[in-house]
């Protein structure tokens, strides 16, 4: 179902990239690393883009981890959810999933925040550090593989 | 009936809003369906008609209306503009597909003066009318105006419920009264033609009969709406079910809906407009999407046959006939159709003047087209939907441009516009490659031929936007496929446009992405410091984020760039940053990685040694799971190494050196510890030689051969020298209480785990205890770093006199120095080598991958402190730096210059005078070594002596102590204390200095103490100059004191020793001996001293101890006293010697001490004996009964005081003295007198006898002195004087007798005086017979007694 799943630090730097297609797997990056303009401007308060435009709805945002599409290409969407503790995930979808629903990519995330809330509890994991996990490896395997 | 084309502005939703300023052409066109009007038909009386019907369609659009509607939609605010129409009994129904020819309200007028026209024709006609409508069909519908003259109504205004409209309304209206209405006219019809608006003013009535009319028109005309929509909808719904019918066509349901928006939108109601297009575009997608799962019906797959065209999106407001007769002709591709609809739904936006709302949802059309193409993959020639993209991009952006003309909403409109912006440049750049219009390609026919066919794909039409050079779109796409340059320059406006809209939004990121695309162009062209540029760009954002494949594929474009630029500089540095690159596949990595995978689920991300390793770089965020990206990293490590090589090739080639910054990942320092070869680690001397074990991590995939590896150091100057006090002070504090050594700089550590990713400064990480105390000792260090040292300046003068006085602050540049950005600056590799003079050097070694160890050397330099501050690892002309290590290792030592400094060590506590004392010197050596034999001068103070001695018990030595003397010392090396033994000796302190205090009790003595100095000459400081002064204090251990006591005419000298030392020291005092000085000779003739007890016997004392000596002071008879010396010289002395406690052996030599007391008037010349004989007869005195004092006195010593004046001083509350009190004696005739004096008891008891006193009385001599004298000074020479008699020279035998006195005076009794008094010596016995009562203390007094004129010399 998603084509690359990412992990963004609280500092903006990747601790885990997956991509299903090994191919796209730079171009993924650059999406991972361009999406992060939109988190930025969709989590900030003080920007006064959004805030202008719709305050409602960017109150409702931050109150809530889903952020919705990021963006979107003619080929991908970008789908963003950022943690209390300002940890992103980042999903993309091929555009051509056209039947997907909203719910089912909150329902990802959601499983993705479990996860990733599994892995912080090992002891031996430091936040921060690059994820490597295979627990982790393998669900995010499982998010992009269910069709 | 003519119906006057108005080109009234249109009717607008919002009246504030009524002038258009978006500037588009009237919709005047024949074929404009904006020109439609509401129909509104006309019957009756056809003059009314036409005079009424301009003045109607005028005043109807001028007010607004609620509009009501069914289904409890909301009300909407509505300008009903309407033509009036006569009625066509044709086209009233509801069958057309076009709704808006359908009239809504049908009225009828006539003009009707009174009540019986009304009943005559009137009435009729109207009926007539109705049943009409209701053949039709619509006979709801309906209304009827009467126009009444004015003065008609006046004159039935009497009479109610009699007018022609109340007749109306019942005879017509039935149900719907309301549907009647009269319309008031003043002067006839005339008024009609003259003046279009009606009413006038002057008439209010009628005036307001004008506006209610409009009004029911309006309302009515809403109402009749109501229920033609009503039926039109529910027509439209039933032909939406049947949308599964294979003879359903989208594009008549298209059209059918699209009649309902025109309505809307004839209405001014936009927003329910756009609501059907809205309707119609979500149940086209759904088809579409549908199509994917099911079998598509047959109109759609018509839909997907005709590729042809692919024109791009036009925002033309006015409806696009064009396309639409596409549309209607059932022949419409799917960009048509798109084309067409969104370009509806956006004049739809437009018109409420929304175009936020269309910036918002045309990206996501142009993305929803694309895919709907692949869905149902539709067959476009390549590059068309590119076309197609672009076209509308531009047109969506032109038409945006036009409509956000306010600049306060430039963030909002770029926040849509930059996307749009950047997807027109990507297709460009596809088109671009499509057409072989790129820099480095040369177009073949193939794609000429393909232009052309792009070209002949687009209509050319319908386009109202244009850029500022007057170009629409399509102008603009043909423009830029043309040529080669024209492409070029178009496509790098689109891109800067792109990257300057996100900027403008703050999409940085974004903004590189394009930058990166950009570069890549610029590398095409040729143009390869452009293309530096935005690639540095990118960089400085990977690098700051930590997205190390992105900053890898950066680093090695930019080397590229560097490469074709011939940069040597900045390649090597480029090259050295690839060739290190964050260790992406260090062998150990990979192990623990792989033997991670084989390990159970939970243990992966387990395992820390793996990061220790990595030293905490950021691991790439290579994916784990497949193949492909292992071989990606051999591919890596394989460009690494060319890279690797490259740079070693460059390190010869460039012509000056080149400083890299190492910092970030290719050398890192592990651990480094400083070594000296003494144990304090943390203090070096001058000179000395230190090391520095240092472990390094190198990420080069190869060895380098470094021609030197040093760290530099940076010296900081010693602090002055009371904050060094206070610092030493402070650290001192911090090690007694952290209860470990020194742990700054030998403190080893075992990692350098710069955890925490972004966090610039490592902690080291320390083992055991000592890591909470070199924490400890770190913070203390940057406290103490972060601290301004500030210290005063003296300017002086030559003369060395004060000429200013200054505050300095020495460290404030480092204090005050910005601490965020300094690093970041220098970011790019340029750093600046530091000074190196005084650095850890190590040449000639090679650095292997991975962890390297080495140790390096230098030579303390000054003094001062220093911290480690560079690292350089040099290769040929490349220099890796690492610098900052200040800051991040915090290492340090210090070279010090200390100067010994001597301190004096008692061992046994307090120091005696008179006896030898060791004591320990104690030399600390301080930075200084020390020869072997070293000669220190030593100078005691008087009355001390000494000498260096080898053994610690060596107090019986006959060495020689002396004043001053030399002391060698042994060899000492720096930081080391000496120590030497020095016995002392201090003179036992003869009476001078001695305080003699009694305390309370009277008979302890306050410990004396006697100062003493040592004076050493500091060789080191400043040799014959300085000295060094250490006091000592010793203690007298005993007190010996000399007295002469008296007893009637017998002297008896008496030596006491008492103990007077503090601690229990016990002395054996023997061999006391008394002799008489004379001049030379030793005895003085008739003058002879024996010994009266204790002469041979030694006594031991302690503290508090003592020990007595007399001696019988004899004086011959024969020897007239005249030639006696008037001063005695005696010398007293004494043997002591420490002995032991115990066995009672001799600790020392045995010393003797000598005292010389003096004596004066040693003889007793008078003895003076005085009793009370009570009044005669009697035996006992009493009280208030003159007695007689009889006082004897006898001289036993020649003398030439023979004039004695006897003075009786009694209590005067005891004794009234009757006699004479006082008079003079002469002794000169007889050797004793007997003196009455008569006295009365005053009281009774035991009384003290009254005081006498016995003083010289000297006669002036006459004749003496001149006459002169005489005269002058009569008096007082003339007058006799009186002398004192020194204290031993008169003994008072009978000093503290008492006698009896009875108190009883009431008797008369004649008293007798009984006198105790008894014969000489006076018996102690007797005494305390008779007076028994007397308490003990006065028999003590009594004993004094005995020795009553005592000639007492204190001694220490």
């Amino acid at each position: 179902m998603a084509s690359c799943v990412g992990v963004l630090s609280w500092s903006n730097s990747p601790l885990f990239v997956r991509s299903s297609d090994s191919e796209r797997q730079l171009a993924d990056q650059y999406a991972l690393h361009t999406s992060l303009d939109v988190i930025e401007e969709k989590t900030s308060s003080s920007l006064t883009l959004h805030a202008v435009a719709n305050k409602k709805v960017i109150e409702q945002q931050t109150r809530e981890l889903y952020l919705g599409v990021l963006f979107a290409t003619e080929k991908q969407k970008v789908f963003g959810y950022v943690t209390n503790t300002r940890i992103k995930f980042i999903i993309i979808v091929d555009a051509s999933n056209v039947g997907l629903r909203d719910n089912e990519i909150r329902q990802m995330f959601r499983k993705l925040h479990t996860a990733y809330t599994q892995l912080l509890s090992n002891p031996f994991y430091t936040p921060g550090e690059p994820i490597e996990s295979q627990k982790f490896g393998q669900i995010v395997q499982g998010l992009m593989a269910r069709t | 009936m003519a119906t006057a084309r108005s080109t009234v502005a249109r009717a607008q939703l919002k009246p504030s809003l009524s002038l258009d300023p978006t500037g588009f052409p009237p919709a005047d066109s024949p074929s404009g369906d904006n020109a439609k009007k509401t129909i509104i038909t006309v019957s009756g009386q056809a003059s009314i008609v036409e005079k009424l019907t301009p003045g109607l369609s005028g005043g109807l659009s001028t007010e607004a209306v609620e509009w009501k509607r069914s289904y409890g939609r909301a009300t909407k605010i509505v300008n009903l503009d309407a033509d009036f129409l006569p009625l066509d009994p044709e086209r009233v129904q509801l069958n057309a597909r076009h709704l808006r020819d359908i009239p809504v309200l049908h009225t009828f007028w006539i003009e009707c003066p009174d009540l019986d026209t009304f009943k005559a024709s009137v009435k009729d006609e109207i009926l007539q009318w109705i049943t009409m409508l209701r053949k039709c069909g619509v006979g709801q519908d309906w209304m009827v105006t009467i126009v009444e003259p004015a003065d008609v109504r006046k004159t039935s205004k009497l009479l109610a419920r009699t007018s022609v409209l109340d007749k109306l309304k019942q005879d017509v209206g039935g149900r719907q009264p309301d549907r009647c209405c009269s319309l008031i006219v003043n002067d006839g019809l005339v008024r009609f033609r003259l003046l279009p608006k009606y009413p006038t003013k002057n008439d209010s009535r009628a005036a307001e009969s004008w506006q209610t009319l409009l009004h029911k028109v309006r309302v009515l005309a809403l109402q009749g709406y109501n229920r033609v929509l009503g039926k039109f909808e529910e027509n439209m719904r039933s032909e939406r079910e049947r949308r599964n019918d294979p003879n359903w066509n989208f594009c008549d349901y298209f059209l059918l809906q699209e009649e309902l928006a025109f309505t809307y939108e004839m209405l001014g109601v936009y927003d329910e407009a756009l609501v059907q297009y809205d309707e119609l575009d979500a149940l086209f997608t759904q088809f579409i999407l549908n199509s994917n799962v099911t079998e598509s019906p047959l109109w759609l797959q018509r839909l997907a046959e005709s590729c042809s065209n692919w024109s791009g999106l036009s925002l033309n407001p006015v409806v696009n006939h064009v396309l639409r007769n596409v549309i209607v002709s059932k022949n419409p591709s799917l960009l048509d159709l798109r084309n067409y609809l969104f370009s509806r739904q956006c004049a739809m936006i437009l018109k409420v003047h929304n175009p936020l709302e269309m910036a918002k949802r045309s990206l996501s059309f142009l993305h929803n087209s694309v895919q709907e193409i692949n869905i149902l993959e539709l067959s476009f020639p390549k590059g068309s939907i590119a076309c197609w993209v672009f076209l509308s991009c531009l047109e969506i952006l032109l038409t945006y441009e036009k409509y956000s003309d306010s600049s306060n909403r430039i963030q909002l409109y770029c926040l849509h516009t930059a996307s749009l912006w950047e997807y027109a440049r990507s297709k460009l750049l596809e088109l671009g490659n499509l057409c072989g219009l790129m820099p480095n390609m040369e177009p073949s026919s193939k794609q000429i031929h393909r232009v052309v066919e792009l070209s002949s794909g687009i209509r050319d039409d319908h386009y109202v936007s244009v850029d500022r050079k007057g170009r629409n779109p399509i102008e603009k796409l043909k423009e830029a496929l043309s040529s080669k340059q024209a492409f070029q320059k178009y496509y790098l406006e689109l891109s800067e446009l792109a990257i300057s809209t996100y900027k403008q939004i703050g999409r940085i990121r974004s903004a590189r992405y394009i930058g990166i695309d950009l570069a890549k162009f610029y590398l095409l062209l040729e143009q390869i410091p452009q293309a530096t540029t935005f690639l540095l760009d990118a960089l400085k954002t990977f690098q700051g984020e930590g997205w190390d494949p992105l900053e890898w594929q950066t680093l090695t474009e930019v080397a590229h760039c560097y490469r074709k630029l011939d940069e040597k500089e900045k390649l090597v540095r480029t090259c050295a940053q690839i060739a290190a690159f964050k260790a992406m596949n260090q062998p150990e990595d990979k192990e623990e990685v792989e033997r991670g995978r084989e390990e159970k689920d939970d243990q992966t991300g387990a395992a820390p040694e793996i990061r220790m390793k990595t030293g905490g770089a950021r691991c790439s965020v290579s994916p784990l799971n497949n193949k492909t990206n292992e071989t990606e990293d051999e591919d890596n490590a394989g460009e690494r190494m060319n890279f690797f090589k490259e740079l070693l090739a460059l390190a010869e080639q460039i012509p000056t050196e080149v400083n890299i910054d190492a910092c970030p990942n290719m050398v890192k320092i592990v651990s480094c510890q400083i070594t000296n070869r003494s144990s304090t680690a943390l203090k070096v001397i001058s000179g000395a030689e230190v090391t520095l074990a240092l472990e390094v991590f190198s990420n080069f995939p190869d060895e380098i051969q470094c021609d030197e590896i040093a760290v530099a150091l940076a010296h900081t100057e010693p602090l002055p020298v009371a904050l060094v006090l206070e610092a030493e002070k402070k650290k001192l504090r911090k090690t007694h209480s952290g209860g470990a050594k020194r742990t700054l700089s030998n403190s080893s550590t075992s990692s350098m785990g710069a955890k925490g990713s972004n966090s610039g400064r490592s902690t080291p990480m320390l083992s055991g205890e000592d890591a909470a105390a070199s924490q400890e000792s770190l913070n203390d260090l940057s406290e103490e770093s972060h601290r301004l040292v500030i210290m005063e300046q003296f300017d002086r003068k030559q003369d060395k006199t004060l000429a200013a006085t200054r505050l300095l602050c020495r460290n404030a540049a480092q204090v005050l120095k910005r601490k965020d950005s300094s690093g970041m600056i220098l970011r790019d590799g340029n750093i600046k080598k530091s000074d190196f003079t005084f650095a850890f050097r190590l040449t000639q070694v090679s650095l292997k991958p991975g962890r390297n160890r080495f140790e390096l050397n230098t030579v303390a330099g000054p003094v001062g402190k220093y911290d480690l501050s560079q690292l350089s690892v040099q290769h040929k002309k490349l220099n890796f730096i690492v610098a900052n290590l200040k800051e991040s290792l915090s290492k340090s030592f210090s070279v010090i210059s200390e100067l010994p400094s001597m301190n004096i060590n008692t061992s046994l506590g307090e120091l005696l005078c008179g006896v030898k004392e060791i004591v320990t010197l104690s030399i600390a050596t301080g930075s200084q070594t020390i020869q072997k034999g070293t000669v220190l001068k030593v100078t005691c103070s008087r009355g001390l002596k000494g000498q260096q001695t080898e053994e610690a018990e060596p107090l019986k030595g006959t060495e020689e102590l002396q004043s001053q003397f030399e002391i060698v010392l042994p060899e000492g090396n720096p930081f080391e204390v000496l120590q030497v033994r020095l016995t002392l000796l201090a003179e036992l302190p003869v009476a001078t200095s001695s305080i003699v205090v009694k305390d309370n009790k009277g008979q302890n003595w306050i410990q004396s103490v006697s100062d003493h100095l040592i004076r050493i000459d500091n060789i080191w400081k400043s040799p014959g100059n300085d000295v060094v002064e250490l006091p000592l204090h010793f203690i007298r251990p005993f007190h010996v004191s000399v007295r002469l006591t008296t007893s009637y005419a017998k002297k008896i000298v008496e030596i006491s020793v008492v103990g007077d030392c503090a601690k229990a020291t016990w002395f054996e005092i023997s061999n006391p001996g008394l002799i008489l000085m004379n001049g030379d000779k030793d005895e003085i003739k008739g003058i002879s001293l024996e010994a009266i007890c204790g002469g041979e016997d030694s006594y031991e004392i302690s503290k508090d101890g003592s020990c007595t000596f007399f001696y019988d002071l004899n004086i011959a008879p024969e020897v007239e006293t005249r030639h006696l010396p008037t001063v005695m010289k005696t010398r007293a002395t004494l043997d002591y010697c420490r002995i032991d406690e115990i066995s009672g052996d001799h600790l020392d030599d045995k010393r003797s001490i000598q005292i010389m007391p003096d004596f004066v008037d040693y003889t007793t010349l008078y003895i003076l004996s005085s009793r009370i004989l009570a009044a005669q007869g009697a035996e006992i005195c009493r009280s208030a009964t003159i007695c007689s004092l009889i006082l004897d006195l006898e001289q036993v010593s020649p003398t030439e005081h023979t004039s004695i004046m006897y003075e009786v001083l009694a209590d005067q509350a005891v004794w009234a003295v009757c006699g004479r009190a006082a008079a003079v004696i002469d002794m000169s005739s007889a050797q004793r007198q007997t003196i009455h004096v008569e006295v009365m008891p005053l009281v009774g008891g035991h009384l003290a006898l009254p005081k006498v006193r016995l003083s010289k009385y000297i006669v002036p001599q006459e004749g003496s002195g001149s006459s002169a004298k005489q005269n002058d000074k009569r008096d007082s020479s003339s007058m006799s004087k009186l002398e004192p008699f020194s204290p031993g020279q008169i003994f008072n035998a009978s000093r503290f007798q008492r006698v009896h006195v009875l108190a009883n005076a009431s008797r008369k009794k004649d008293s007798t005086a009984s006198s105790d008094q008894q014969p000489q010596p006076p018996s102690l016995t007797s005494l305390s017979l008779e007076m028994q009562s007397l308490s003990t203390r006065s028999l003590l007094l009594q004993s004094q007694a005995i020795g009553g004129g005592s000639n007492t010399i204190s001694l220490p």
